[in-house]
């Protein structure tokens, strides 16, 4: 068995809110994806997700304190300094970031953004060649070359979403994290996007991460699944299995609340009880507790382990 | 770190104040006083910063150029204070082509930094104090507008005033009790910073003779005597730089201690 | 129809013009104020009253004030802006000849000032909290309280005085024919534009290192560090492009203090250029030169804040979006 590319081990984040309370975000996550592989991290607004990227790019918040541990082929990215930093992003694992009007630098023309990447990792040889590689790169997301050499203001949401990807593509990373990359688009544009990265993940061999927190429109597109709850993982595993056979209450309430094309007008929708719990609001015990309908006094007292693939008192694995 | 820079800059500016003040009563020496034997002599006991190319000692001169920066700057900021905040206000209350007229005036005033009023004014008159206090208070005048107009305007729309206007009070009276009011720890802060400028301002025109003249002292005068002795006696620019450079940075200090205590959003950052 | 670019200039160019306008109505209102006759006052107290009385004739005292004025707007368009009563030289002739050298000192300056300011800013902001930080702080301070004048004074005590590496002042002149040269008018002007560049960049370099800290929390800045460049560096390519948006507009409007600047430096080094002109105008009550002389610089003035708004539209290509269709 091959070492796997990303290995996280009892991940835990800590953050400063603005008035200086601390806040536990993300509580013990395990986690590892192979070369090749695609795994969603699915999770709702404050789940933790987010957060997860941002500390295997090391772009974490001031402030934010880090411990478990994050390897990238077997290399321990929490040990890294500054200067070992900048090799790694980029170049080792690189991210599309979600809001693509604001990620990219109005300032200056896409093409110069997406060939940065290939300068600063010396991909290529000169400049005219970094900028052929560049103009690839962006034709092969469907880019043609007017739209490259526009500025970001003057590309629709769904091309600029498609420039950040050849952004991070542009480095060749062997990971690539994509963080909510559909949400700013409309309904037409998602699946388009998605089926887009799936491609070129596949061709070059990359190992892909996928937040969001629409399970229905990334469960059939990646390999597996892992559900994230209030900073903890619920439930993990290969989508399709996961899809039929849901264990977790949270990842069942999920499935039965997604929309359903055809469906009639008067199906009524299944939402989830109660509302996403703030990071101050969780307590001890297991965060999925007070909307679980099978929750019991243990629950709320103690969190369950995350224990063959399933963190749940009452459903056995 | 940011306290001991307000308290450094309310000692250097009570620092100025009294000098200016003092030297109305008393100096070590009369500014004025030649006495050619002591002629470039050394800093000593007697002479606390030495004597200049006539005898006369520096740090009594240093003193009474202090009186000219006060004064120079009390006028001139008040000038810019008053036209400013009453035309800023006017703009503010009326709105309109008035608020336009002001503005653009205030853009156009930017092209006119106080030398330039100096030189227009000092031909016609003939340099002087006078044409220094009125030049640099001109030109003052655009900011303190510009500033007044701007902050007005959010006070306009505070529901307390609005109220007012519904219960059928004038603009002058709102203006008056209502909107002026509030502008003060603004006009402290900016007239601060006025008067700084105000006295690098009378420093320069001092300098090429267009502001204080003889015998009055000036900073800017002291400076430019110096500036003929530069191969002889080197140490005489120094003095007076120093002062102007203390003075202005007290008066900074002091201001931006200031704004951050007066200033509420300045507070939050 | 017009472009909207085209419209957007025009309106633009009027503005300017009636600004330039208002300034010259300003300007010669400013002297028609003199108490007293100003051939009286050229002469003196003393002067037979037929004297005074053709003086007056010959510098037109004897129209009313508003024809003086439109005929002093007419000449001005034609280049002509009347006689100097002191040299008897056309005046357009010797402002020309001293903006030859304060307009270059003043644009070396301001370069300088940009160069220095966009530098020091970047650095400290990239220091933010650190040693570095404290330091440009500190100095930038220390560079708002000092004259320019004096900081002119004391590098020429350095670097004149004791160290003999520069004259203390003098200008040789643009062309070699006379002695100077480009290379040796540049080295005249650099210890005057280092002295008003130094204290011109304190602010803005302020300006640059506060833009530069609300730029690094953006988004892209974000993106640049997740491609692979250090915060320093993605500050300096990214950051530095929107530090220059402020920092080119504070520095039009500081525009007008660097020119008055100039004119008190060029006493410190004795340089040939307005500021001369100009004292040596009014200590002869010599005023067509001081009035056009005023003039001539308030256009300076608007004029470059007229270009830096045009400048606008090129560095930040957002703003240019409004143009087009």
């Amino acid at each position: 068995m091959s070492a796997p590319l990303l290995e996280l081990r009892d991940l835990h984040v800590r953050l400063t809110a603005p008035g200086g309370a601390r806040l536990h975000a993300l509580r013990g996550l395990d986690l590892t994806l192979a070369r090749g592989e695609s795994l969603a991290l699915i999770g709702e607004s404050g789940s933790g997700k987010t957060l997860t990227a941002l500390a295997v790019m090391g772009l974490l918040p001031e402030g934010a304190e880090v411990s478990g541990r994050v390897a990238l082929e077997e290399r321990d990215l929490l040990a890294l300094d500054d200067d070992a930093w900048c090799a790694v992003r980029g170049r080792r694992v690189a991210m599309v970031f979600q809001e693509p009007l604001t990620a990219l630098n109005p300032l200056q023309r896409v093409l110069a953004q997406v060939m940065e990447p290939i300068r600063i990792h010396r991909l290529a040889p000169d400049r005219d060649s970094a900028r052929q590689r560049a103009m690839a790169l962006l034709a092969r997301v469907g880019l043609d070359e007017r739209q490259a050499r526009a500025y970001p203001h003057q590309l629709s949401g769904g091309q600029r979403q498609r420039a950040l990807i050849a952004m991070a593509l542009a480095g060749e990373p062997d990971l690539l994290i994509a963080d909510e990359p559909t949400t700013a688009l409309d309904a037409r544009l998602r699946v388009q996007v998605l089926d887009l990265l799936r491609e070129l993940v596949a061709e070059r061999g990359m190992a892909l991460l996928l937040i969001s927190h629409d399970l229905a429109l990334t469960a059939r597109r990646v390999d597996r699944l892992l559900i994230l709850y209030g900073g903890r993982a619920m439930e993990e595993g290969r989508a399709a299995e996961l899809l039929q056979h849901p264990r977790h209450p949270y990842t069942q309430a999920l499935w039965a609340a997604r929309p359903r094309l055809g469906a009639g007008r008067d199906q009524p929708l299944h939402p989830l009880k109660g509302n996403v719990p703030s990071l101050k609001q969780l307590g001890a015990g297991c965060p999925f507790a007070p909307r679980c309908p099978l929750a019991t006094a243990r629950c709320a007292a103690e969190p369950p382990p995350f224990h063959r693939q399933l963190a749940c008192w009452e459903v056995s694995p | 770190m940011r306290r001991a820079a307000f308290v450094a800059g309310a000692v250097l500016t009570a620092l100025l104040l009294l000098s200016a003040l003092l030297s109305l009563a008393w100096t070590p020496w009369p500014p004025e006083q030649i006495d050619m034997a002591r002629r470039l002599a050394p800093p000593s006991l007697a002479h606390w910063l030495g004597c200049d190319q006539l005898g006369r000692d520096v740090f009594s001169r240093l003193m009474a150029g202090a009186r000219s920066a006060w004064l120079v700057g009390v006028v001139a900021v008040g000038i810019g204070l008053i036209a400013g905040t009453a035309l800023g206000l006017l703009a503010a209350a009326r709105r309109g082509w008035v608020e336009a007229l002001v503005l653009r005036g205030a853009d156009l005033g930017y092209a006119f930094p106080a030398l330039l009023l100096a030189i227009l004014l000092a031909a016609a008159l003939g340099p002087g104090m006078s044409v220094a206090m009125a030049a640099i208070g001109l030109h003052a005048v655009p900011s303190f507008a510009r500033l007044v107009n701007g902050s007005a305007k959010s006070w306009w729309a505070r529901d307390f005033v609005l109220a007012a206007r519904v219960a059928g009070q004038g603009r002058l009276s709102i203006t008056r009790r209502h909107v002026l009011p509030q502008l003060l720890p603004l006009l402290v802060v900016q007239g601060t910073t006025s008067f700084a400028l105000a006295i690098l301002a009378e420093a320069g025109l001092s300098y090429l003779g267009l502001g204080t003249q003889p015998p009055q002292a000036s900073w800017g005068r002291l400076l430019a005597e110096a500036q003929t002795l530069m191969f002889e006696a080197p140490q005489l620019a120094l003095a007076p730089g120093v002062a102007i450079t203390l003075a202005v940075l007290g008066l900074n200090l002091l201001g931006d201690g200031l704004r951050d205590r007066l200033d509420p959003k300045e507070q939050a950052r | 129809m017009i472009p909207a670019a085209m419209k957007d200039l025009s309106k633009r160019l009027a503005v300017l013009l009636l600004t330039l306008l208002a300034a010259s109505a300003l300007i010669f209102g400013a002297l028609e104020w003199l108490p007293g006759n100003a051939a009286q006052l050229i002469m003196g107290p003393e002067a037979p009253p037929e004297a005074v009385a053709t003086l007056a004739r010959q510098l037109g005292l004897d129209q009313p004030a508003w024809h003086r004025y439109l005929a002093w707007l007419a000449g001005l368009m034609r280049g002509d802006m009347g006689l100097s009563y002191a040299y008897g030289a056309p005046v357009a002739d010797l402002i020309l000849e001293r903006l030859a050298l304060t307009l270059p000192l003043a644009l070396l300056a301001m370069a300088l000032t940009v160069v220095v300011a966009l530098t020091a800013g970047w650095w400290a902001a990239s220091q933010h909290g650190r040693a570095g930080d404290h330091l440009v702080m500190g100095v930038t301070q220390l560079g708002l309280a000092v004259p320019s004048f004096w900081l002119g004074m004391l590098l020429v005590l350095v670097f004149a005085v004791k160290l003999q590496w520069v004259d203390a002042g003098g200008f040789p002149g643009w062309r070699e024919d006379v002695g100077g040269g480009l290379w040796p008018g540049l080295r005249a002007l650099l210890l005057p534009a280092i002295a008003l560049a130094l204290v011109q960049a304190a602010i803005l370099a302020r300006i640059a290192r506060s833009a530069m800290l609300d730029i690094a929390r953006e988004d892209f800045m974000r993106s640049a560090r997740a491609k692979g460049l250090s915060r320093r560096a993605a500050l300096w390519r990214h950051g530095l492009r929107h530090a220059a948006i402020p920092l080119l507009t504070l520095g039009g409007l500081q525009f007008a203090n660097l020119l008055a600047g100039t004119i008190v430096i060029e006493n410190v080094f004795t340089l040939p250029g307005l500021g001369r002109l100009m004292a040596q105008a009014i200590a002869n009550r010599d005023l067509i030169v001081v009035r056009n002389g005023v003039m001539g610089l308030a256009a300076l003035v608007l004029v470059l804040n007229f270009t830096i708004d045009l400048l606008h539209g090129w560095i930040d290509p957002r703003l240019r979006a409004r143009a087009e269709p």
